[in-house]
């Protein structure tokens, strides 16, 4: 299964030329984005982006996946009216979400706020299957599974997005679990003290179908998933199914934890998701350490919930193809390990390759 | 050829409670029609949201303690609402000026998935858990994903259902769960086969895609009037194939919208009717499955 497009929206701004060479980048800072008295003392990221538009999972969702769908045909513009309209007629949509779109139940108290995938299908006449996931912060993990099996189904392509919206609601939880840092987010630092929440959209186009495949991004080898059933919204401090989901992933892309040269941890900043992932990776990954090893992508535009791991995808996808191109340092980029877990106890791992 | 089994289907409903065929002597739910003691015990619930109390007593009646702790297990959730009522609960203190927007205790309520996650805990089902959202057929999704984790060997069982809370009518919510598995657990299961998903565009090529696989049971139809469910039946009357449309009025005035096509499908199960069943949401997902009881 390769990636053929690629768009996001996030702090950073629009368009994926906000994610490259993101180890040149230096961290981002996160501003005090609630006016409300409970919640003024904590930090967001929302940069750029306006209010309204960090509100609206819908917005967010529609400009990352016109980019990706654009991106994927941008190469042949000769055939770009054909593809665009023969393609689109069966391309199915994964919408990956932790609250959906928060807009409609906090600020006009209605009461469905996943119902968005319906409406960005239609907006963007995408006539395959819809459907939402929601498995918190492991979503977009989760999401690459199902977009497998779309594409067995038969559809042309699977166009995955992964977006969270700014929410209120969202933002007390994480202060009530006291897991939020009054800084910035600072994943893997001695200092470190909790996560800051961010939102955005990142969105990918799957395919199987080498009609269709101007460019490949990347190519999905290995997946894996599964639960710690130890806790509501704490991971297991022996990381042993994450460990177990590391380790399966890479056994069904056929590869060694030697072949990985770069590591998208879930990285959040708290003390414990941290920590288990750092003891973890630094026993089975003791070179990942290096700077340019492995990204510590919250840390940027940061925990960008149910569309983080979309997020880590399209930056590895970047990384692959770009190898030594578009990064500064010249290295050569042959797989890459995204790793995310999530309330609820959801693990996933993706490994991505280089496409032929 | 796919196919799994389901073993059990439970309704912990305000319409019905329970596993066998839906009663003649229906009475309308109170507000406060249920009980967790009754399923739950006394202690142990007190800071989980109404709408995961309805998932773990559904659970409580599956037969499930003995591939307790099973990393061949996963729980696959469909809903449009189970997180709806703790977030209000933040944006109604907000309003009010609290000081504390959510405790510590109950927070983990505003997840959608904490349904999933918190029977994958009870029970240590250790093997991947999907929440699926959005109106009408999220947990026909998820029954969908399950049969794939099936197939593929990644799970030998599966816990799918739907939830679904209505704050301001909690006698129209509820929680539905089935146990599927990818084996024959004798006469009391139900074979569910070759299930598939299609989005009806409105061609009429389109059924050609089940013809192949209709036989001589019955062919019935699950879903509320809508423009797919009118082009499906034309289709079907065209290339010769008589159906029945089902419906249960019970259901569709006594129960949340959302929770109509997984009941309906449901009750099928529970009275062990065999037929190739047409199942239609008004978004356009057709979904096929053959019954064999």
């Amino acid at each position: 299964m390769n990636i053929i497009g690629l768009g996001c929206v996030s702090c950073l701004g629009q368009g994926l030329s906000t994610f490259f060479d993101l180890q040149s980048l230096q961290p981002t800072k996160p501003e005090r984005g609630f006016s409300n008295i409970q919640l003024n003392d904590t930090q967001f990221y929302q940069g750029v982006l306006n209010e309204g538009m960090a509100r609206s999972g819908f917005e967010l969702s529609l400009l990352a996946c016109k980019e990706a769908l654009n991106d994927a045909v941008m190469f042949k513009q000769e055939d770009k009216d054909k593809f665009f309209l023969s393609a689109r007629k069966n391309i199915a949509l994964v919408l990956a979400t932790g609250a959906g779109d928060t807009k409609q139940t906090e600020l006009f108290a209605s009461d469905s706020p996943y119902g968005m995938a319906k409406k960005i299908a239609d907006t963007l006449c995408l006539s395959g299957m819809f459907l939402t996931i929601s498995n918190a912060c492991s979503s977009s993990g989760y999401a690459v599974s199902i977009c497998e099996d779309l594409l067995d189904e038969g559809h042309d392509a699977v166009l995955l997005c992964g977006v969270e919206a700014k929410s209120t609601a969202s933002q007390a939880v994480f202060k009530s679990l006291l897991v939020l840092d009054p800084d910035s987010c600072r994943p893997f630092e001695a200092d470190r003290n909790g996560t800051v929440l961010g939102c955005g959209a990142a969105a990918l186009l799957f395919s199987k179908n080498e009609r269709n495949e101007v460019k490949r991004y990347a190519k999905v080898s290995g997946m894996s998933m599964n639960c710690d059933a130890f806790h509501a919204t704490a991971p297991d401090p022996s990381g042993v199914q994450i460990r177990r989901c590391i380790d399966e992933s890479l056994i069904s892309a056929c590869l060694s934890y030697q072949d990985v040269d770069l590591l998208i941890p879930h990285a959040t900043g708290t003390q414990l998701n941290d920590r288990i992932e750092m003891d973890l990776l630094s026993e089975i990954f003791p070179a990942c350490f290096e700077s340019d090893s492995i990204l510590l992508l919250k840390k940027y535009i940061g925990h960008t919930g149910g569309a983080s791991a979309a997020f880590s995808l399209l930056v590895a996808a970047l990384y692959l193809y770009f190898s030594g191109v578009k990064q500064s340092n010249n290295k050569n980029y042959r797989s890459a390990l995204i790793s995310c877990t999530a309330f609820g106890g959801n693990n996933s791992s993706v490994i991505l390759s280089k496409a032929c | 050829m796919k196919r799994f089994y389901v073993e059990q289907a439970i309704f912990v409903t305000g319409v019905f409670e329970g596993d066998a065929a839906f009663p003649n002597d229906y009475k309308k739910a109170s507000k406060d029609w249920f009980n967790p003691v009754r399923y739950l015990g006394k202690k142990g619930y007190k800071y989980y949201s109404e709408s995961l109390r309805y998932v773990l007593a559904a659970a409580s009646k599956l037969m499930i303690r003995d591939i307790a702790g099973s990393e061949k297990v996963g729980v696959f959730i469909g809903t449009d609402s189970a997180d709806v009522e703790s977030r209000k609960e933040i944006m109604e203190n907000l309003k009010a000026g609290n000081d504390v927007l959510i405790g510590a205790a109950s927070a983990p309520n505003c997840s959608v998935n904490i349904a999933a996650g918190t029977m994958a805990q009870k029970y240590q089902f250790k093997g991947c858990s999907f929440t699926f959202t959005g109106p009408e057929d999220a947990a026909l999704m998820a029954l969908w994903k399950a049969q794939k984790c099936l197939g593929s060997d990644q799970l030998e069982v599966a816990i799918v259902g739907q939830v679904e809370y209505i704050n301001d009518q909690p006698q129209k919510s509820g929680a539905i769960l089935w146990k599927i598995s990818s084996s024959d657990m004798g006469e009391s299961s139900v074979e569910v086969q070759n299930f598939q998903c299609q989005r009806w565009v409105g061609s009429p090529d389109e059924i050609d895609r089940w013809l192949p696989v209709i036989d001589d049971a019955p062919i019935y139809i699950l879903g509320k009037d809508s423009l797919f469910l009118k082009a499906l039946s034309s289709n079907l009357e065209f290339k010769g194939h008589s159906f029945k449309h089902l419906v249960n009025d019970l259901i569709r005035k006594n129960l949340s919208s959302d929770l109509y096509l997984y009941s309906m499908l449901s009750f099928l199960i529970l009275k062990k009717i065999s037929g190739n069943i047409f199942v239609v949401s008004s978004k356009g997902h057709v979904y096929f499955l053959k019954l064999k009881c």
